[in-house]
């Protein structure tokens, strides 16, 4: 498909842009989430300090134009592909087939997120937050980034986790967004409006297709428009990568801020700016 | 509908913040009059404190002037000024801070008042912000060591 072909480029370049520019955006945010528990914990009041506004304006961004965040402005999601699309390189090398886990794990695997998020958040709230810091595999990904990798027990566990983490990207397309990100949790049980939900139209879906579902990397079904659905609370793990919009044969799926095509691409540039400059008036300016 | 979801999570969202809310309606009432006695004791703390050092002829051990020191935050030199008046840390101030991302540092430069009220480098780094806190404690205490007598 053409289509897929200019939205990898776009990727590549507006992905590239915040993996370089923006790294700090996941870490920040969810320190925002860290803090206000930690404060709870402490009983003082709440401020409206850098962390939250970070995580303020994401959450309000999530709001209107869906997970677009998780799908190309994360460091982590940025990381998790390049070593997916790698792993795929070399098993094509090797002559094998890209290994993967079997059957549907995002049915049952995609609640675990919501534990880590309760998990961190109770743990900030009865005061063992410092140990959240140590262990994580992001401070770890972070700390090789800029050099400041700590090689205590919780640097090596953190370390430990990340290659976990890795390790399971590499096989799984997002595993970690999908299945162990507390942030992402978090954004699924944002409202998205109605208008950035990814739907298709019943009566022009091509039967037995399921490119779509295919190529999504959350594996999702896409739900149908003005239909009583029951898949339509899974759109919450929809990242707004575009992949089901550019690759439809019947130009059936999408949505008002990601409709597809050559449209689609320009729209994801004009969120990616919209995102940038907000994120910079706040952590730059 | 699909808004049914929406609705739902709106809904969800709203009791979240209805909640945050009212914790901060309380926290807030109550740290009013906590800082009104925190306040109270600190000033007597600090009148007792100079009253002792006359008593006893202790000067302190810090010459008046602007001193500045650097050392290594979380990505590069944090450069920080202190100024000694009347014997006292009257105020740390930052000079640069080139490597740090811009909103860990708005986290951490809150430490420089906690350096000011408890006159000395002794204290918490900020949750969240270790690497940019550190940074700054570390900087102000060159910039003390060089105001020793």
């Amino acid at each position: 498909m053409k289509n897929l072909k200019k939205q990898w480029i776009a990727d590549i370049v507006i992905r590239g842009f915040f993996f370089i520019f923006f790294m700090t955006a996941w870490s920040s945010g969810f320190s925002g989430v860290k803090y206000l528990c930690e404060q709870i914990h402490t009983g003082r009041p709440l401020e409206f300090n850098a962390f939250v506004q970070v995580l303020g304006v994401l959450a309000i961004f999530t709001i209107i134009f869906g997970r677009y965040f998780c799908g190309k402005a994360c460091a982590f999601g940025t990381y998790g592909d390049a070593v997916f699309w790698l792993a795929g390189k070399i098993a094509k090398a090797l002559g094998k087939r890209h290994p993967g886990i079997p059957g549907d794990p995002e049915k049952k695997l995609k609640h675990i997120k919501y534990f880590v998020l309760i998990a961190i958040c109770l743990m900030c709230i009865f005061g063992l937050s410092t140990l959240i810091i140590e262990y994580s595999p992001w401070t770890a990904f972070a700390g090789i980034r800029s050099g400041k990798l700590s090689l205590k027990t919780g640097g090596i566990i953190g370390l430990l986790l990340l290659a976990g983490c890795t390790a399971g990207m590499a096989v799984e397309k997002r595993f970690f967004c999908k299945f162990l990100c507390p942030f992402g949790a978090v954004f699924a049980l944002l409202p998205v409006m109605p208008f950035s939900s990814v739907k298709r139209k019943k009566e022009s879906c091509i039967e037995g297709c399921s490119a779509c579902r295919n190529v999504c990397p959350a594996n999702l079904d896409i739900p149908y428009v003005d239909e009583e659905n029951e898949y339509s609370l899974k759109m919450g793990d929809c990242f707004q990568c575009g992949k089901c919009t550019q690759i439809c044969p019947a130009k059936n799926t999408g949505c008002m801020t990601m409709p597809g095509g050559i449209k689609g691409i320009i729209a994801d540039g004009i969120k990616g700016v919209i995102l940038a400059a907000v994120l910079y008036a706040l952590t730059m300016a | 509908m699909s808004r049914k979801y929406v609705l739902i999570k709106s809904l969800n969202l709203i009791i979240i913040l209805a909640l945050l809310c009212g914790y901060q309606a309380i926290s807030v009432d109550r740290a009013g009059k906590e800082e009104a006695a925190i306040a109270k004791a600190k000033k007597a703390q600090a009148e007792r404190k100079a009253q002792q050092q006359k008593e006893m002829g202790i000067s302190s051990p810090y010459k008046d002037g602007e001193y500045e020191g650097s050392a290594e935050g979380y990505g590069g030199q944090v450069v920080m000024k202190v100024v000694i008046e009347g014997g006292v840390i009257k105020e740390v101030r930052p000079v640069s801070h080139s490597g740090e991302d811009q909103a860990y540092w708005e986290m951490a430069e809150g430490i420089t008042s906690s350096i000011v009220d408890a006159q000395s480098t002794d204290v918490d780094t900020v949750s969240g912000a270790t690497y940019t806190s550190t940074g700054i404690i570390n900087a102000a205490t060159k910039g003390l060591q060089q105001a020793l007598k």
